[in-house]
């Protein structure tokens, strides 16, 4: 808990230095937000194998026939970006939240026995984006092609959590079960997308791209890599004020 | 304006994305259920420890291993543990070790049994060790020490076999299955009975019969807590010893050899002697067997198979057999050297027989009862050096004894001396005599002593010492005789085809009664011991014939050889007018009606050393009885 603590910290003075920087220079550009939601999958073979370990390492401990119930699946990206629009092109820079998850279960009549390993990472990358084709151009309503790419660093956060529950009460798992661990990965992210602007400075756009990872590894993982690469689809919206 | 609707729009975009990011942190809430049966509230448990139910008492009787079973319905046994004496002990695949070193030996010792049971149906709980049920059981344990023993005996039952009994050995918690018995020695054991009745404790072997025989008993108990025990148990039995076996002359000269178990067992018999099987009934302890001559110069030896009832006689020799000597029976000294030299005579008075021998002072003057011939008192300083006994006579009426006494000393003079009575107490007479005189003493107190030259003799009066009469025969050599009762007088002679003269003493000199010559008599006429006026006289002509005096009528005629009168009864031993082919002494009774006895004599027979006193004909020192 102290770790996520500590990264929260850090972003929040990232993101007010950038605020700070943005507010500066508004009175020379455009400056734009955006958020995108997205689906991602992910590459997260490792970090299966690794789980199969500690289904393995349970059973000793508690004999059920717990099983793996969430392999690490797709989940849902959030995407945020603060922009500055020159012409045809955007520059800023971009935050990513991803999340997934293994978890083992098992339960009966008796009571139930369950055992999460989470998986969390925090993108935060440049970006580059162009609009190459425009419709309605200088109209407020227009609708225009982009693609973009970013490069970024990904902070990992493995966390960890188990219990079992019977008549007698809820009770934390063995300990030795429990893992939590950091690490740091680097990755660039291809993007190609449409843009449609209801108005000037409000539109939405639909993309797809592609999360290239060199992904971190971690010793308390037995080296066990959490790799992020994988398909991106995102829904966004974005604002630009308008001098 | 501008710049705070820059930040107020920031600030709506920062929290949008946080919430939007907090929101879609990744989270699953699938418990992957399984269906599993909830187990049966109403468990049980069922504990088997050797078979004794719970609660009840677990004897042991030795260090023992304890079969257990637990079976648990439904469920499954989760732990199990022993506790002896709240001790916690371990068992080991369904068994369980108990040493009675461990128990305290009173009735407190407890063996306890802690089962848990799960449900056995693999559910979490199970796992964790929640669900579960817990059982005890109690058992009192004892230890029972086996080593009882039988304390096996012996009796003779009432159809007189033997019969081995003991006492239920009461081991508590224990319960007997079969007793096994078996003959058993050293090498081997046989089988003999097998007793299932727990309840009966003893048998008759009727393959018994004598001596040694050990038996094993081997106990068996029900289950295996205790292992068979075996007892052994030895016959005790008397030494059958010659003590158990009496030897009887029959009147044929066989004997009959009787004897009786020393235990009082009923059996049946084979006796060998001589190489010849003689088998004897069931119940029947005697037997005759042959004897061909009297006496038997050896010890003979007989064997007697005792065989049990149910036996096959022809399988005599597997059985226990004695050996068995029989010698004559002898008074005196058994083994005496000589013992021809011994000689003997009738104390009629004293109801004794004296016994002298005449070679050795050291036998001196022996005297027996005579009922039994046993030896009653012997006096064996009688007689000094230089002499020796020669011959003794004894009074019939008076007791007194005269003894000849010689000596290998030229110039010592041979004597008779005549004594009160048998104890040699008192002297009364000496006279002068030579190496082999013909003497007698009467019933009166006379004594008559003749020379051994058969020529004359003299008659003294023994209180007086007075010469009562002389006597010389015109005919030369004669033998002279007197009888019991001093009344009569004889001369007699075998020369001449035999001659004989009777006198009659009255009047204090001999008057001749009647003579004969041409008589066909030989030897001396002898006098009836207990009838006055009867006289033997032997003919030539193989017969003897009993008169009577004075008129010399025959009374009885006897073929054969008068020996001797029985001065005790009156009977007569004479030779068998066949002796010279069968060889038979016979008895006469005194009535002269029949012959009671024969006997066959052996190798150097002498008639001279034959004697018939008190109904045994003594010959040398062996005698027999034939009383019966």
């Amino acid at each position: 808990m102290s770790i996520l603590a500590n990264s929260l910290k850090i972003m929040k003075k990232l993101i007010l230095s950038i605020a700070l920087l943005l507010m500066t220079i508004t009175s020379m550009a455009q400056i734009g937000f955006g958020y995108r939601f997205g689906i991602g999958n992910y590459k997260m073979s490792e970090m299966s194998s690794f789980l199969n370990v500690i289904q393995s390492g349970i059973k000793l401990d508690y004999p059920v026939p717990i099983s793996i119930t969430d392999n690490f699946p797709n989940h849902y990206t959030n995407y945020g970006e603060v922009t500055y629009s020159v012409k045809n092109s955007d520059y800023g820079i971009n935050f990513t939240y991803l999340s997934t998850g293994g978890r083992l279960a098992y339960s009966d009549y008796s009571g139930a026995i369950a055992y999460n390993l989470n998986a969390n990472a925090y993108r935060i990358g440049a970006l580059y984006r162009n609009y190459f084709f425009q419709t309605n151009q200088g109209q407020e309503k227009n609708l225009s092609l982009f693609a973009e790419i970013s490069p970024a660093i990904t902070f990992n956060n493995i966390t960890s959590d188990g219990y079992y529950e019977t008549q007698s009460g809820r009770k934390e798992i063995d300990k030795k079960h429990i893992v939590e661990s950091k690490s740091t990965g680097f990755s660039i992210t291809p993007y190609v997308g449409v843009q449609w602007n209801f108005i000037k400075s409000l539109g939405a756009n639909l993309g797809v791209g592609y999360n290239a990872e060199i992904p971190g590894k971690s010793s308390e993982m037995r080296d066990s890599k959490i790799d992020w690469t994988g398909l991106r689809v995102g829904l966004g919206l974005s604002y630009k004020l308008i001098n | 304006m501008r710049r705070k609707n820059l930040l107020c729009i920031f600030k709506l975009y920062i929290c949008f994305n946080l919430l939007c990011l907090i929101s879609c942190k990744y989270e699953s809430e699938d418990l992957n259920f399984h269906e599993i049966k909830q187990p049966d509230k109403n468990v049980k448990v069922t504990m088997n420890v050797a078979d004794v139910p719970n609660g009840e008492t677990i004897y042991i009787y030795g260090a023992t291993d304890l079969m257990y079973t637990i079976n648990a319905a439904p469920g499954a046994v989760t732990k199990q543990e022993f506790y002896l004496n709240n001790k916690l002990i371990v068992g080991e695949k369904e068994v369980l070790h108990l040493d009675p070193s461990d128990l305290t030996g009173n009735d407190s010792d407890v063996l306890k049994v802690k089962v848990n049971l799960s449900s056995g149906n693999g559910s979490l709980a199970e796992v964790l060790g929640e669900e579960k049920s817990s059982f005890e059981f109690i058992y009192p344990i004892k230890y029972v020490n086996p080593q009882i023993n039988l304390n096996i005996n012996q009796r003779i039952n009432s159809s007189k076999k033997l019969e081995i009994y003991w006492n239920k050995p009461n081991l508590e918690g224990a319960e007997i299955e079969s007793y096994e018995i078996y003959n058993f020695d050293n090498l081997d054991q046989i089988f003999i009975n097998k007793i299932s009745d727990p309840s009966k404790t003893n048998f008759v072997d009727d393959d018994y019969s004598y001596g040694a025989r050990t038996y094993k008993i081997i106990t068996k108990y029900k289950g295996n807590k205790i292992a068979p025990k075996e007892d052994f148990y030895s016959v005790k039995y008397k030494v059958f010893t010659s003590n158990y076996f009496k030897t009887r002359t029959l009147k044929n000269l066989n004997l009959d050899i009787q004897w009786t178990h020393p235990d009082g067992i009923k059996n049946k018999y084979v006796l060998i002697w001589k190489g010849n099987a003689q088998t004897i009934s069931l119940g029947e302890n005697n037997t005759e067997v042959y004897r061909p001559a009297f006496p038997f110069q050896e010890e003979q030896y007989y064997e007697l198979y005792i065989l049990p009832e149910k036996a096959d006689i022809w399988d005599y020799a597997k059985y226990p057999k004695i050996i068995n000597y029989f010698k004559e029976q002898k008074y005196g000294d058994p083994e005496v050297d000589n013992a021809h030299l011994i000689l003997v005579e009738g104390d009629v008075k004293n109801k004794l027989i004296l016994s002298m021998r005449s070679d050795k002072n050291g036998f001196g003057i022996r005297n027996f009862g005579i009922d039994d011939l046993v030896m009653k008192s012997k006096n064996p300083d009688l007689v000094q050096y230089p002499y020796y006994i020669s011959s003794f006579k004894v009074s019939q009426a008076t007791g007194k004894v005269a003894v000849h006494l010689r000596s290998d000393i030229y110039e010592t003079k041979p004597k008779i001396e005549v004594y009160s009575d048998f104890t040699f107490s008192k002297k009364i007479r000496t006279y002068v005599s030579d190496d082999f005189p013909v003497y007698y003493l009467t019933n009166d107190d006379k004594i008559l002593v003749g020379n051994n030259n058969l020529y004359d003799y003299e008659i003294y009066d023994l209180n007086s010492g007075k010469l009562l009469s002389e006597k010389r025969e015109a005919n030369g050599q004669f033998f002279p005789g007197i009888s019991e009762d001093g009344r009569y007088t004889t001369s007699s002679g075998s020369y001449n085809n035999g001659w004989y003269k009777i006198y009659r003493y009255e009047n204090d000199q001999y008057t001749v009664i009647a003579e004969k010559t041409g008589s066909r008599t030989r030897n001396a006429i002898e006098f009836h011991p207990l009838i006055q006026d009867q006289v033997v006289l032997q003919s030539f002509d193989n017969y003897f014939s009993i008169c009577e005096l004075p008129s010399l009528k025959v009374i009885k005629k006897v073929p054969g050889e008068f020996i001797c009168f029985d001065k005790f009864t009156g009977k007569i031993l004479f030779k068998d007018e066949n002796f010279s082919s069968n060889s038979l002494i016979n008895v006469m009774d005194s009535k002269y009606s029949s012959i009671v006895f024969s006997l066959t004599t052996g190798l150097y027979f002498h008639p001279f050393a034959a004697k018939l006193l008190n109904n045994n004909i003594i010959l040398n020192n062996n005698y027999v009885n034939i009383g019966q």
